[in-house]
C-alpha cells in the first residue's frame, strides 16, 4: 500500500512537471507579457517596470531555460510576481483558493450527495415515470451552457425569487396543486409493489406535499424560515427510523433503540445548545468540536446498547447523530435568517446573484453564515447541474450493472431481504466506480469555476487564470493550473485508495 | 434663461479634442477603458494618447442636450440656491444666479471657470451604490498610466479641487475651496490660492506645498531628457537631443558625441567612462498647460497661494490648476524623504523643487509615480487621504470600495448621501441583473438596443435610464493624397475634379436615415451632428453650425451627387474603399446604409471593415474613406487642430490647407472667446468648402437607476459622467 502510494505520488508529481512544462512553454509563446507597457509614456517608468518585470520572470532567457528558473522558485512555494500588477501571487493565491473553494466544495459534495441517491433510486425503479422524468432533465441541464443557466438562474433563482419574498412569501394555489400532483406521481413512480400500494404511496406523498406547501406558505416560513423543537422531535424520530429501516432492519431492534436514543439525546439537549450557540466565541472550530462530541457520544450510544453486532448499531446511530446534529445546526441558522435579511445591506433581498459575500455585512457567526450562503446557493446550483447530471447517470447505471450479476441473484435466492441485497450487496458495490468519476469531477468543476466566477463575479482561481491568460502573463496562470492540476492529482490518488478500501477484491500490491 | 454664451469663458467652450477612440463599443462611456486597450500599441494613436480614452479627466465635453433633457434642471437649482425654473432643452441654463461669469477670463477675474459662491448645507444620510466596470489600480491618478477613468471617478469623489464641470458643462471653480485670479493676461499669471482651514483627512492644511508638487510633477520640466536603451537592456540617460550622456572620470556629464568616448570598432566606452544610468527625475506626468511655466511659481506670505507666470499664452488655461488630491506633498515628502514632520516634509518636497535637487526630486518622482498604485485598502493612510467629500474607509481587492462622508469637510458642495458603495462588476449581463436584484443602484450599461430593451422591461421595479450623448462622436473623413478617388492626383492634379468627387460622396451619405435607423432607439432625442469642433448643445454649436455650410448637406441628394459627378466628367462607378472597425456590429450596419445611398450616385463603396483598423489608419494608401469616433476628452478650444492642421497628429489623409493652419495659429493666441468663435467658424466653413469630410453623430449613452433608492441622477457626457452631481444624489 505505502509503496503504492509512493509510486502513484512519483507518477503524479511527474505529471505536474509535464504538465507545468507544456503551459509554460505555450504561456511563453502567446505573446508578450509586457505589452501593457506601451500604456505608459513615461520612459524611466517604463524602463523601470520593464527591467523589474524582466528581471523578476527572468524574461531575458529563452523560455525552457527560464522554465527551470520559474520551476526553482515553484519547488520553494515561491510563484513570482504578476508582470501586470508587479504583486506577489501567493499573496493573490491565499485570498483566492478559500474562494474557489468554497464554490467546488459545495457543489461537489451537494451533487455527489443529490446525484447519487437520485442514480441509485432511478436504477431500483427502472423505467417508471420518475426514472424517465430523472433522465430528462439531466440530460437538458447537461447539455445547458453554464453563462446560459447562470443568466436564467440569476433572473429566476435570485431576482424573481427575492421579489416573491418581498411579496409575502405566498405559495398560490394552482402552484400548491400541481406540486402536490407532482409530488404524487414521484411517489407512484418510487413506490415498489402491486398497483394499490402504490396508488396509496403516490396519495400520500400528494397529500404530505401539499400540506407541506400549504404549511409553508401560510405561517411564511421562506421569510422566517425555522424547525423548532415540535418539528425537531418528530423529525429526529423519522431520521432515526428511516436510518436504521436502510441501514440495519427496523427488525434490528438494537440498532433502532441506538438511533432513538441518539436522537431523543439531540431533542433534549436542542434549548441547552441554543445558549451555547449564542457565544460570541461561536464559530467553525466550535462547530466541528461539537460534531467530534456527537460522533463519539453516539458512538457510545450504539456500543452500549450492545447485542451481536454492536458495530452496526454504532455506524446507525453515528448517522443518525450527525443528521440530527446537522438539522440543529442548520435550524439555528434559520433563526438568524430574518436577522440577515432585514439587514440594511441586505435589503430584505437575500438571494445574491454577484460576489461571494457582503464585505460590509457585521453579524453573528450565524448571520455571515447565511450570507455565505445567500451568495453561494446560485453558482452552486450552475455548477452543480451540470454534474449532477454526470452523478446521476453514472450510478444509474452502475447500479444497474451490480444488480444483474450473478451474486445479488445468490443473496437473493439465499432469502436476504431485498433491503440488504440493494444496501449491502448491491449499494457498495456500485458506488466503486464512483469513485472515478469523483475525482475526474473535481477537476472538471475547477474548469468550470472559470466561467461561473466570472459571471457571478466572484474574486477566485478561474479568474486568475483567465485574468492572467488574457494579459499574457505567465505566472498567475502558472500558479492557477499547479493547484488545480495538484487538486486533480491528488483526488485521482485518493479514488484509487478508496477503490482499495470499497471493494475487498482490488488489493493494491506493493510490488 | 438666456445662455450668454459671449461671454462665457474660453475654458467652458466646448470642443472635441480628438483622440481616436477605438470605438470597438464606445457606444458606451463605461467601455472606455477596453478602447484605449485596443489602441495601446498602434502608433497612430500614441501621438494623441496623453489624454486618451482611457483619460476622462478633462474629457470632452459635449452634449448639455441629454443631461437636460434626460434629468431635470432642478437639481441645479437647488444646488446653487437658484430660483431658474426654465428648462430650455438643448440650451440648458447657465446654472446660477449666485454664479458671475463674467468676471472669468479677465484681468482680476477667475482663471478657472465661474466661482460658485457658498453652497448650501445637507444633511448626509443613507447609502447609494454604484457599479463600475473596472477597479481602482491607483490612488494618484495625476500619473499617464493611472490615468483611467476608474481612478478618476474615486478621485472625484474623494477630492476637492478648484474646479468641475456642471451639467451644462459651464467651468465652475469651487471658491470654497480656493480661487484663481488672473494676475495678469500677458504675459499670463495666475494665482491659486486655497482657502484657510481646507485640509487633508489627516488634518494636515492643504498649502501651497501641494500646489507646488501639483506644478512640479506634472509639468515635466523637472524631468531629466530622455531615455536610451543599451544592448543589455539598461536604460541611460539622454539629452534633449537624444544624444546619449556620458560620465566622464572627472564627474562631468557630457553628450557621447561631444567627445571621442568610445572605440569606434566595439563602440565599447573606453576605461573610466560609463553611461548615466536613468535612475533619473521622471516624472510620469504631463501637462502641456504647467510645461508652459518654467519659472518657479512665487508662494505667497502666508504659505496659501502660488502665483504662476507663464511663458507664453495657453488658450485653454482654466482647464488645468495645479492641485492634485493625491498624493499630498507631506505623504510624498514622508515616504520620499523620510521626514515623518508633516510641515518639515511638505517643505523639504518644496525645496527640492526649488532648489532642484535631482536625488531628492529622483526619489520624489518615483514615489509619485508607483507609491500610490493600490488595488486593495493600502496599509498606509497617507496612500489614501481624502481633502473632499468622502473618505475611502475600505477596499475589498478590485471587488468593492466604501467611501463614507468626510465629516470635517466643509468647502464645497455638501453631500446628502452619507455612503457609497462603488462595486466593480465586469460583465455587463451581470450588472444589469444585480440591478434590478437591487445589489446596485446606478449602472451604466452599454448603450446597446438589447441593453436598453432588456433594463426598459425592469422599469416596474422603479429602474429609470437616463439616455443622451457620449463624448464620442462618428464621422466620415476621405484620403485625399493616396491616388485613389478622392486624391487630386488621381485625375492629373485636377484639384476641382476631386474636390466634385469628395462633394458627391458628402451629399450621398444617408446621415440622417443611420440616426434614425441605428441611433434613435437608445436615444431617442438622438440629431445629425453638424460640427466638426463642437457637439450639439454646446454653446456654439448652433452659431457655428449656421455658419459652416453643412446645411448644403443636410439631406441626401442622389441627384446633385450625380451632376457633380458628370459635370466633372467622372466614370461612375466610383470605386470607394470604405475603412472601419470590425468590432461594431452598429458599424457594419452604417456601412450597409452608406453603401446602399452611395451605389445610387455611383459609387461602389467597397467594404474595408478591419479589426485592426485603428493601427492602419495612418496607413491611407489601405484606403479611400475611413469612419470611425473621436472621443472628445477636454473642454477646450484648441485641440481639435491636430485632425485638420498640415501634418497634424490625427491628420492621417494628407490633408492640407494653409488657411486652415493659419487660424489654428491665431486660435491659439487669441483670449478673446467671440474671436475664437469666429475662428472656428471660419475652419468648419472651410473644412466643408474643401471637402474635408462630414460628421454623423454623437455615441449613444446610457445611464440606468433604481429610483426606488436613490433619485437627482444626472450624468454628463464627459468624465466623471454619473458622478459629476453626486452632492445632488439622494438615498431614499
Amino acid at each position: 500500500m505505502f509503496l503504492f502510494i509512493v509510486r502513484r505520488l512519483i507518477a503524479s508529481v511527474l505529471l505536474l512537471l509535464v504538465a507545468s512544462f507544456a503551459v509554460y512553454i505555450m504561456m511563453a509563446y502567446a505573446g508578450d507579457p509586457l505589452g501593457f507597457l506601451n500604456e505608459i509614456t513615461n520612459p524611466t517608468q517604463r524602463a523601470a517596470i520593464e527591467r523589474d518585470v524582466t528581471n523578476a520572470l527572468n524574461l531575458d532567457t529563452p523560455p525552457v531555460l527560464r522554465y527551470f528558473q520559474w520551476l526553482g522558485d515553484a519547488l520553494t512555494g515561491d510563484f513570482g510576481i504578476s508582470a501586470q500588477t508587479r504583486q506577489s501571487v501567493n499573496d493573490e493565491l491565499a485570498t483566492r483558493i478559500p474562494v474557489t473553494l468554497k464554490l467546488v466544495a459545495a457543489s461537489s459534495l451537494l451533487s455527489i450527495v443529490i446525484g447519487v441517491i437520485v442514480g441509485i433510486v432511478t436504477a431500483l425503479r427502472q423505467y417508471t415515470g420518475f426514472d424517465y422524468i430523472v433522465t430528462f432533465f439531466t440530460f437538458v441541464f447537461f447539455s445547458l451552457p453554464v453563462f446560459w443557466v447562470a443568466v436564467i438562474l440569476k433572473d429566476v433563482g435570485g431576482i424573481r425569487f427575492n421579489d416573491w419574498l418581498r411579496d409575502g412569501a405566498n405559495i398560490s394555489t394552482p402552484v400548491i396543486v400541481v406540486l402536490a400532483i407532482f409530488a404524487g406521481i414521484v411517489g407512484y413512480s418510487i413506490a415498489g409493489g402491486r398497483v394499490p400500494r402504490r396508488l396509496v404511496f403516490g396519495l400520500i406523498s400528494a397529500a404530505v406535499g401539499a400540506g407541506l406547501l400549504i404549511y409553508l406558505s401560510v405561517s411564511e416560513w421562506f421569510l422566517q424560515p425555522g424547525i423548532g423543537l415540535p418539528v425537531l422531535i418528530p423529525l429526529a424520530a423519522g431520521i432515526a427510523v428511516g436510518v436504521t429501516a436502510i441501514f440495519a432492519g427496523i427488525a434490528n431492534r438494537k440498532a433502532l433503540y441506538s438511533a432513538l436514543t441518539t436522537a431523543a439525546l439531540g431533542c433534549v439537549l436542542y434549548l441547552p445548545l441554543q445558549s451555547l450557540f449564542d457565544n460570541d466565541g461561536m464559530g467553525w472550530w466550535w462547530s466541528f468540536l461539537l460534531l467530534i462530541v456527537t460522533l463519539v457520544a453516539a458512538y457510545l450510544i450504539g456500543m452500549a446498547w450492545g447485542g451481536y453486532d454492536k458495530g452496526l448499531s454504532s455506524r446507525v446511530s453515528m448517522l443518525v447523530g450527525f443528521l440530527v446534529a446537522l438539522t440543529i445546526w442548520i435550524d439555528r441558522h434559520f433563526q438568524s435568517w430574518q436577522e440577515y435579511s432585514s439587514n440594511s445591506v441586505i435589503r430584505n433581498r437575500p438571494i445574491k446573484t454577484i460576489g461571494d459575500k457582503e464585505p460590509r455585512l457585521e453579524g453573528s457567526f450565524w448571520v455571515l453564515n447565511n450570507d455565505v450562503f445567500s451568495h453561494l446557493i446560485l453558482p452552486t446550483m450552475a455548477l452543480m447541474l451540470i454534474s449532477l447530471a454526470a452523478y446521476t447517470r453514472y450510478s444509474r447505471a452502475s447500479m444497474l450493472e451490480v444488480l444483474n450479476q450473478d451474486y445479488i441473484r445468490t443473496a437473493r435466492a439465499k432469502g436476504l431481504t431485498e433491503r440488504t441485497v440493494v444496501v449491502r450487496h448491491g449499494l457498495r458495490n456500485a458506488l466503486i466506480p464512483l469513485a472515478t468519476v469523483i475525482a475526474f469531477d473535481i477537476g472538471g468543476l475547477l474548469g468550470g469555476a472559470v466561467i461561473t466566477e466570472t459571471v457571478f463575479e466572484w474574486n477566485g482561481m478561474g479568474r486568475l487564470f483567465i485574468e492572467g491568460l488574457q494579459a499574457l502573463d505567465p505566472n498567475p496562470v502558472m500558479a492557477a493550473t499547479m493547484v488545480v492540476g495538484a487538486t486533480a492529482v491528488v483526488a485521482n490518488i485518493l479514488a484509487d485508495i478508496m477503490y482499495s478500501v470499497l471493494d475487498p477484491r482490488i488489493r493494491i500490491h506493493d510490488k | 434663461m438666456k445662455r450668454r454664451s459671449h461671454s462665457r469663458t474660453a475654458a467652458a467652450l466646448i470642443t472635441a479634442a480628438l483622440v481616436v477612440s477605438a470605438c470597438t463599443s464606445d457606444d458606451d462611456g463605461a467601455d472606455d477603458e477596453e478602447v484605449a486597450t485596443s489602441d495601446a500599441g498602434d502608433d497612430t494613436t500614441d501621438t494623441t494618447e496623453g489624454g486618451d480614452d482611457t483619460t476622462e479627466t478633462t474629457e470632452g465635453g459635449d452634449d448639455t442636450t441629454d443631461t437636460t433633457e434626460g434629468g431635470d434642471d432642478t437639481t441645479e437649482t437647488t444646488e446653487g440656491g437658484d430660483e431658474t425654473t426654465d428648462t430650455t432643452e438643448a440650451e440648458g441654463d447657465d446654472g446660477d444666479t449666485g454664479m458671475d461669469d463674467s468676471m472669468v477670463g479677465v484681468e482680476g477675474g477667475s482663471g478657472c471657470g465661474i466661482p460658485h459662491g457658498p453652497y448650501e448645507e445637507a444633511e448626509a444620510s443613507g447609502e447609494v451604490r454604484v457599479a463600475w466596470n473596472d477597479p481602482l489600480l491607483s490612488f494618484n491618478q495625476n500619473t499617464t498610466h493611472a490615468n483611467a477613468t476608474a481612478n478618476a471617478n474615486v478621485a472625484y469623489l474623494m477630492h476637492s479641487g478648484f474646479n468641475y464641470y456642471d451639467g451644462d458643462l459651464n467651468l465652475v471653480n469651487n471658491d470654497q475651496f480656493g480661487t484663481c485670479t488672473i494676475e495678469s493676461l500677458d504675459p499670463l499669471t495666475v494665482t491659486y490660492r486655497i482657502n484657510e482651514g481646507v485640509s487633508f483627512s489627516d488634518g494636515t492644511p492643504i498649502t501651497a506645498h501641494d500646489l507646488i508638487l501639483g506644478w512640479g510633477a506634472t509639468s515635466g520640466n523637472f524631468n531629466e531628457g530622455g531615455v536610451a536603451f543599451l544592448e543589455d537592456g539598461s536604460a541611460i540617460q539622454t539629452d534633449e537631443e537624444g544624444n546619449w550622456l556620458v560620465l566622464t572620470p572627472e564627474g562631468d556629464i557630457v553628450p557621447e558625441e561631444a567627445g571621442v568616448h568610445y572605440d569606434p570598432e566595439t563602440f565599447e566606452l573606453f576605461e573610466g567612462f560609463e553611461y548615466v544610468p536613468a535612475e533619473s527625475v521622471n516624472f510620469d506626468a504631463a501637462s502641456e498647460q504647467f510645461e508652459l511655466v518654467t519659472q518657479f511659481p512665487e508662494v505667497s506670505e502666508d504659505g496659501q497661494a502660488i502665483t504662476m507666470v507663464y511663458d507664453s499664452f495657453y488658450v485653454d488655461y482654466q482647464n488645468g490648476t495645479p492641485f492634485l488630491g493625491n498624493p499630498a506633498a507631506h505623504v510624498v515628502g514622508r515616504l520620499a524623504l523620510g521626514i515623518e514632520d508633516p510641515t518639515e516634509a511638505k517643505q523639504a518636497v518644496v525645496d527640492a523643487f526649488q532648489n532642484n535637487d535631482s536625488e531628492a526630486l529622483a526619489q520624489i518622482a518615483t514615489v509619485f509615480n508607483t507609491a500610490f498604485d493600490h488595488d486593495s485598502l493600502p496599509d498606509d493612510e497617507g496612500i489614501y487621504l481624502s481633502t473632499g467629500m468622502y473618505e475611502l474607509t475600505a477596499y475589498e481587492e478590485r471587488a468593492e470600495m466604501t467611501l463614507v462622508a468626510n465629516p470635517d469637510y466643509t468647502w464645497g458642495p455638501q453631500p446628502k448621501v452619507e455612503t457609497i458603495i462603488y462595486r466593480i462588476i465586469g460583465d455587463p449581463t451581470a450588472a444589469v441583473q444585480a440591478l434590478a436584484n437591487e445589489e446596485i443602484d446606478i449602472m451604466q450599461p452599454q448603450a446597446t438596443v438589447d441593453s436598453v430593451a432588456e433594463l426598459e422591461g425592469y422599469a416596474d421595479r422603479g429602474i429609470e435610464l437616463v439616455t443622451g450623448d457620449t463624448a464620442v462622436y462618428e464621422h466620415v473623413d476621405f484620403a485625399v493624397a493616396n491616388g485613389g478617388p478622392f486624391d487630386p492626383a488621381t485625375y492629373g492634379g485636377d484639384e476641382a475634379t476631386a474636390l466634385a468627387v469628395r462633394q458627391a460622396f458628402m451629399k450621398v451619405l444617408p446621415r440622417q436615415e443611420i440616426i434614425e435607423r441605428l441611433i434613435a432607439p437608445i436615444n431617442p432625442e438622438a440629431e445629425v451632428r453638424d460640427s466638426f469642433t463642437q457637439t450639439p448643445g454646446a454653446p456654439w454649436y448652433d452659431g457655428i453650425v449656421a455658419g459652416n455650410g453643412t446645411a448644403d448637406y443636410a439631406e441626401v441628394d442622389i441627384e446633385g451627387a450625380v451632376a457633380l459627378l458628370e459635370e466633372a466628367g467622372v466614370e461612375t462607378p466610383v470605386n470607394v474603399r470604405f475603412h472601419f472597425a470590425d468590432n461594431n456590429p452598429r458599424r457594419g450596419s452604417q456601412y450597409e446604409l452608406i453603401a446602399a445611398s452611395a451605389a445610387e450616385a455611383g459609387f461602389n463603396v467597397i467594404d474595408g471593415r478591419s479589426p485592426t483598423w485603428g493601427s492602419e489608419l495612418s496607413n491611407p494608401s489601405i484606403y479611400d474613406a475611413a469612419m470611425f469616433g473621436w472621443q472628445s476628452t477636454a473642454v477646450a478650444v484648441a485641440d481639435t487642430g491636430p485632425n485638420f492642421i498640415t501634418g497634424g497628429a490625427n491628420n492621417f489623409y494628407g490633408y492640407s490647407n494653409e488657411e486652415i493652419d493659419a487660424l489654428y495659429e491665431e486660435l491659439n493666441g487669441t483670449t478673446d472667446p467671440a474671436r475664437q468663435e469666429e475662428i472656428l467658424t471660419e475652419v468648419e466653413a472651410t473644412l466643408v468648402e474643401t471637402g474635408f469630410g462630414l460628421p454623423i453623430f454623437q455615441h449613444p449613452g446610457v445611464t440606468a437607476f433604481n429610483s426606488n433608492y436613490v433619485s437627482n441622477v444626472n450624468p454628463i457626457a464627459i468624465s466623471p459622467t454619473i458622478f459629476w452631481n453626486v452632492w445632488d444624489w439622494e438615498a431614499a
